[in-house]
């Protein structure tokens, strides 16, 4: 423990295809400081352009995900000292949001506050048994940030939504499950494990059609329209892609399809 | 089945009609000989004020494997966009026809099959029944509808999963997710989407028709719900429809809508 207590960053490791980011900042339960913020930021600009990592997992050093912002350091912060940190939380949210690569979280112990903010900007989540959800900020007098207004309500429905954020109801896994708003349950200290396997279903799957669906899904909410241009021109493009080719012929000759990635 | 045998089926029912996509022997692939039945078709039926709702369904036990892979050989991107361009007109007839439509799906729902089933307003699947966005498997995203659709109904996360990872979903957890309404025995789909259909076609149709303009304009924010609600209300409120319900409320009776 004293060895990580003065930490406060995000590993990076790789398993194959999978980039692992891990908050570790366990003091402070892994609480989402100025610096985390800014390491997790610099791995993702470093894998969207990384063609060997087809997808990403995030996950929370010492058995926690994140409980939240870091209120040591916002202790006597002015108005614009607030708002240039949450203009930083914003880079965050656009680099998880509209980046192209799937992200899995996988949490274990408190996703509080900015932690819940930021397991909901993974495309696939998978969360302990044991594991709670809670959109803490009311109990320090703040609202929902990093995003948490326009993640929320895509999972869960709006009374839920409302009752999460203006209440700081806590969740626990089985309801988190059951309301969408995890996809997957796993036993207690293998939620990492089940991420990683999902991860590698994801690393597998044809990634051009998979970046064109996040970027059209992160134009959440579009309409009718925009939703069937966005299929049409990209459907256009990937029929001639030599991965529709292989995804073809491997239908056909009854085998699992390899993809490259063009 | 015939090769001759019409790509589509068209059946009446009272003011129900049932449109049967037949093109068994490629599972009912949404090819292009189909989509150029189907969708006049379900135009057709749109315009027919005798029709009060529509049940979409598919021949010889399945409901569309999805789109045409045979089509694949010299494509370009100008002619795949110009395929997937096509299913536009059909999907606008159903999503903002004013005419109810009710899924009922056996079988497999894959790909644009699983796109045409979600457009649908009510839809009605057997237990075992199949969905996947099987796209992916081949290398192509969601397309008939589904990025619109499919979030609605399962939200982001699990729509992500589906569409991404082209997942398959059976009948029973469809209805648990919210992808379906109704949950029927393995081959009575179609009896429990008629028996749903009656409903439908007896509810006051130019509301219907508005209801469903209004859901066809999601997303929208409050100030658009306002103006939708003054336009269309203000409207229904001078019908013959709306003077008969009141009639028949307080004279205690079922009332009998003409669409007028």
């Amino acid at each position: 423990m004293s060895e990580t207590d003065a930490v406060s960053r995000v590993d990076r490791t790789q398993e194959g295809a999978v980039a692992v980011l891990t908050v570790n900042n366990v003091k402070r339960r892994n609480a989402f400081s100025p610096e985390i913020r800014a390491e997790l930021v610099g791995h993702l600009n470093d894998i969207e352009t990384d063609d060997a990592t087809r997808a990403i997992v995030i996950t929370g050093a010492g058995g926690t995900f994140s409980a939240g912002g870091d209120l040591s350091t916002m202790q006597d912060m002015t108005a614009f000292e607030g708002r240039n940190r949450i203009r930083a939380g914003r880079q965050t949210v656009e680099t998880m949001a509209r980046g192209e690569k799937p992200i899995i979280a996988a949490v274990e112990g408190f996703a509080f506050g900015a932690g819940l903010s930021l397991a909901l900007l993974a495309d696939w989540i998978v969360v302990a048994d044991d594991a709670t959800f809670c959109a803490s900020f009311g109990k320090v007098g703040l609202m929902g940030d990093m995003g948490l207004f326009w993640t929320l309500p895509q999972r869960v429905k709006a009374g839920k939504a409302k009752r999460m954020l203006m209440l700081a109801d806590v969740v626990a896994a089985d309801e988190a499950l059951e309301i969408g708003l995890v996809e997957a349950i796993a036993p207690k200290g293998q939620a990492l494990s089940a991420a990683l396997k999902k991860a590698q279903a994801f690393a597998e799957a044809a990634p051009l059609p998979n970046r064109l669906t996040r970027e059209a899904l992160a134009h959440f909410p579009a309409g009718l329209d925009d939703m069937l241009a966005y299929e049409s021109q990209g459907q256009g493009i990937l029929f001639t892609s030599a991965d529709t080719t292989e995804g073809l012929n491997a239908f056909f000759e009854k085998r699992k399809p390899v993809f490259q990635g063009n | 089945m015939s090769d001759a045998a019409p790509k589509t089926l068209v059946e009446d029912r009272g003011s129900v009609r049932i449109l049967t996509i037949n093109n068994v022997k490629q599972r009912n692939a949404l090819t292009m000989d189909v989509k150029a039945v189907f969708g006049p078709a379900l135009a057709e039926a749109k315009r027919d004020p005798n029709v009060r709702a529509i049940v979409i369904t598919g021949a010889g036990g399945t409901f569309s494997a999805g789109g045409d892979v045979t089509l694949f050989g010299d494509m370009t991107p100008a002619k795949g966009r110009h395929v997937v361009y096509r299913q536009r007109e059909f999907l606008h007839t159903m999503i903002r026809g004013e005419t109810p439509i009710i899924a009922a799906v056996e079988g497999f729902a894959y790909g644009a099959g699983f796109g045409v089933a979600m457009a649908a307003d009510h839809i009605v699947t057997a237990e075992d029944a199949k969905f996947c966005a099987a796209f992916n498997k081949i290398g192509l995203m969601p397309d008939g509808g589904l990025l619109y659709t499919l979030p609605q109904r399962v939200g982001m996360g699990r729509a992500k999963e589906m569409l991404m990872l082209a997942s398959v979903t059976d009948g029973v957890e469809a209805k648990r997710l919210g992808m379906v309404d109704v949950l029927a025995p393995s081959g009575g789909a179609l009896d429990a989407a008629l028996a749903k259909a009656e409903k439908f076609a007896a509810a006051a149709p130019l509301a219907i028709g508005a209801i469903k303009g209004a859901f066809a304009r999601w997303p929208f924010d409050l100030e658009s719900v306002f103006a939708i609600e003054i336009d269309a209300q203000q409207a229904l409120m001078g019908t013959a429809d709306a003077t008969e319900a009141r009639r028949a409320f307080f004279a205690k009776q079922k009332p009998v809508f003409k669409g007028a």
